[in-house]
């Protein structure tokens, strides 16, 4: 349904290259929770403008294709582009301070992609912003507010239910609660996935907190360096992770039920993506490296139902 | 509704401030006005003379300060200026009269263009910041607020004055002939075009180089972000998302600069002998005509008051998060 295929993405500037995503390959099922986790730096958030075709310069696409039901995104005219994009593709930004515009009513944002792109009426419009504010626990008066208004967890209410206006395909979300207090977070969270298995969405979920979607997600991904080094269940890849950054992260995770001198931290601190990477880019930090992981590139391969990108196995 | 209360409690508040510090400041400088407009008659003075010139300046000893502040009250808000000593005996309202209109006309004018100009461009070159268009706008504004203006006048005035002779060399209209009607208006639209053009270029610069940035750091707000991969056509997200939350800062500039039209434009006045409210400030601050000084500084706080309280009102209108 929705695949990136090969993806090579970056920051061009005069004399170099940060090459932020590299051969970054996945695949989105119908309603699908797919989940991308990674520290600050390691590139998701350049992957997430890529795959929305949204990455402009110095972002730079190398090669790889976006397909969102057999068509490339990136091959895409602009006006082609215009009738695909928030109608089968969505987005759900980081901030909700920041998400909605702070001089426009709730309805006019909403409403505008409906009336300039897809042919809505304002009085269909309208009705559609209603229906979704519905949809997301908002009242349908709410509409009539500017953002500054409403509080934080309802702003970003506001815009899930923009991202749900056409019924999308895929709908992208960067962090969606992370400006949030947990409470907050928690509810929102829950009212996504409960949305999802509702209205038949996929989502591509972006985050640095792993622990989420652990919870949450179907598949996952572990992002490093700009690539994928294990993807798969979400559950198996929590009880058994195979590689050595995954083991890392999960022990780090806290836990209400270990002991607090128990947890460990990776040492080091990650690779300069604008360096020519020699061997498994996670050599340095990773306990279990050998002469191998100097000289060779772990590939991604498919073992024990998952894919993995480690000497080891 | 509360917001325009309190703007308008707030406006007469500092007016009535501005207006005491503008009584007490001259009165705190030595020296005898009446004195010192006498002397321009000769060493020789009548004391007689003298007390007579104060009691005609209002300035006589019998009258305690208060009485004083009150007059000067009342008389600011009848237009009652008193009599300038630099064109004795002429009022200051007359002078007034007589140069104000130029300089609202001028510097207003020229100020209204060149916010739109500049902000425009502005816009335009914060959306287009990484492309040749847009470094291409930076340089030039960066070059434009180089420029020292009153050197820019004095080229312009010989290049297209003096040289080219296309524009007159000095005036606010004609004074050849007796004009009326549609052909007075051309002419002072005539006389005005060299002016007019040294006070845009001089602020255009600025205008540009702030709304440039003020769009480059909403671009990176994720509503725009998000209006992008709605598919919003770039002329209204330029407009509607990024130059409508850019522009709120500029606002307030443009405020400032209005309030500032009435003291004129100095320079610009004395290099085109332009007869307006600078250059007759800069004659009566010379010749130590308070009355003049004065009145000029009440007509400039009170202008900047109310170009302050115009713009509030304008947020309000602007800015949902004003309103409250």
């Amino acid at each position: 349904m929705f695949e990136v295929v090969g993806l090579n993405a970056g920051y061009e500037f005069r004399h170099k290259f940060v090459h932020a995503v590299r051969n970054v390959s996945f695949k989105v099922e119908e309603q699908d929770f797919f989940g991308i986790a990674g520290e600050s730096g390691c590139g998701k958030t350049t992957l997430m403008f890529a795959s929305l075709a949204l990455l402009k310069k110095p972002g730079k696409v190398i090669s790889g294709r976006v397909l969102l039901d057999g068509t490339d995104l990136l091959s895409l005219r602009a006006s082609e582009l215009k009738q695909v994009r928030w109608k089968k593709i969505s987005l759900v930004t980081q901030s909700s301070m920041n998400s909605l515009n702070p001089v426009m009513k709730i309805k006019d944002q909403m409403a505008d992609v409906l009336i300039r792109n897809h042919g809505f009426s304002k009085k269909d419009a309208y009705e559609l912003v209603k229906e979704k504010l519905k949809l997301v626990g908002i009242a349908p008066e709410r509409m009539e507010n500017y953002p500054h208004q409403l509080s934080g967890g309802m702003r970003q209410r506001v815009v899930i239910a923009m991202a749900l206006l056409l019924s999308p395909r895929v709908v992208f979300m960067d962090e969606p609660a992370t400006a949030l207090d947990v409470v907050v977070q928690r509810s929102i969270l829950q009212q996504i996935e409960d949305l999802r298995e509702r209205e038949h969405f996929s989502i591509v979920f972006i985050t640095h907190d792993i622990s989420l979607l652990f919870e949450l997600a179907t598949k996952i991904a572990i992002m490093y360096a700009g690539e994928f080094v294990e993807v798969g269940k979400a559950k198996t890849v929590y009880s058994e992770p195979m590689h050595p950054y995954t083991k890392g992260l999960i022990e780090a995770l806290p836990s209400i039920s270990r002991d607090l001198d128990r947890y460990k931290s990776i040492p080091g601190r990650p690779i300069d993506l604008a360096l020519k990477i020699e061997g498994c880019p996670f050599r340095e930090r990773c306990s279990f490296a050998f002469e191998r992981c100097r000289v060779e590139k772990p590939e991604l391969r498919f073992i024990n139902g998952r894919w993995v990108a480690c000497h080891l196995y | 509704m509360k917001y325009i209360l309190n703007r308008l409690f707030f406006f007469v508040i500092t007016l009535f401030f501005a207006l005491t510090l503008n009584f007490v400041i001259p009165r705190l400088m030595p020296g005898d006005p009446a004195e010192r407009l006498l002397m321009r008659f000769g060493p020789n003075i009548d004391d007689r003379a003298i007390e007579a010139m104060r009691i005609a300046l209002g300035l006589d000893k019998e009258k305690d300060l208060f009485t004083q502040y009150v007059e000067y009250l009342k008389n600011t808000f009848t237009g009652n200026f008193g009599i300038s000593y630099l064109h004795y005996p002429v009022p200051v309202k007359q002078v007034l009269a007589s140069s104000l209109p130029w300089t609202l006309g001028l510097v207003g004018t020229s100020t209204i263009i060149s916010f739109i100009l500049g902000t425009l461009l502005g816009v335009y070159a914060g959306w287009r910041r990484d492309r040749k268009i847009g470094s291409g706008i930076l340089i030039f504004s960066l070059c434009l607020r180089s420029i020292a203006y009153f050197w820019l006048a004095m080229l312009f005035l010989y290049v297209f004055g003096y040289r080219l002779g296309w524009f007159p060399l000095a005036n606010a209209y004609s004074t050849k002939e007796n004009l009326y009607g549609i052909k007075f208006v051309l002419s002072v639209i005539y006389h005005a075009v060299l002016p007019s053009m040294t006070l845009i270029v001089a602020s255009l610069g600025n205008w540009i180089l702030t709304m440039r940035n003020n769009m480059i750091s909403v671009l990176a707000e994720d509503y725009i972000i998000l209006a992008e991969a709605k598919g919003l056509d770039e002329g209204y997200i330029m407009l509607r998302y990024a130059a409508r939350n850019a522009i709120l800062p500029s606002i307030t500039a443009f405020g400032i600069s209005l309030g500032f039209v009435v003291s004129g434009a100095l320079l610009t006045e004395i290099v085109y002998s332009y007869p307006g409210v600078g250059y007759q400030l800069y004659r009566a601050v010379l010749s130590q005509d308070f009355p003049l000084i004065q009145a000029i500084f009440f007509f400039v706080s009170l202008s900047v008051l109310l170009a302050n309280l115009v713009m509030d009102f304008l947020y309000a209108f602007l800015d949902p998060r004003v309103r409250g």
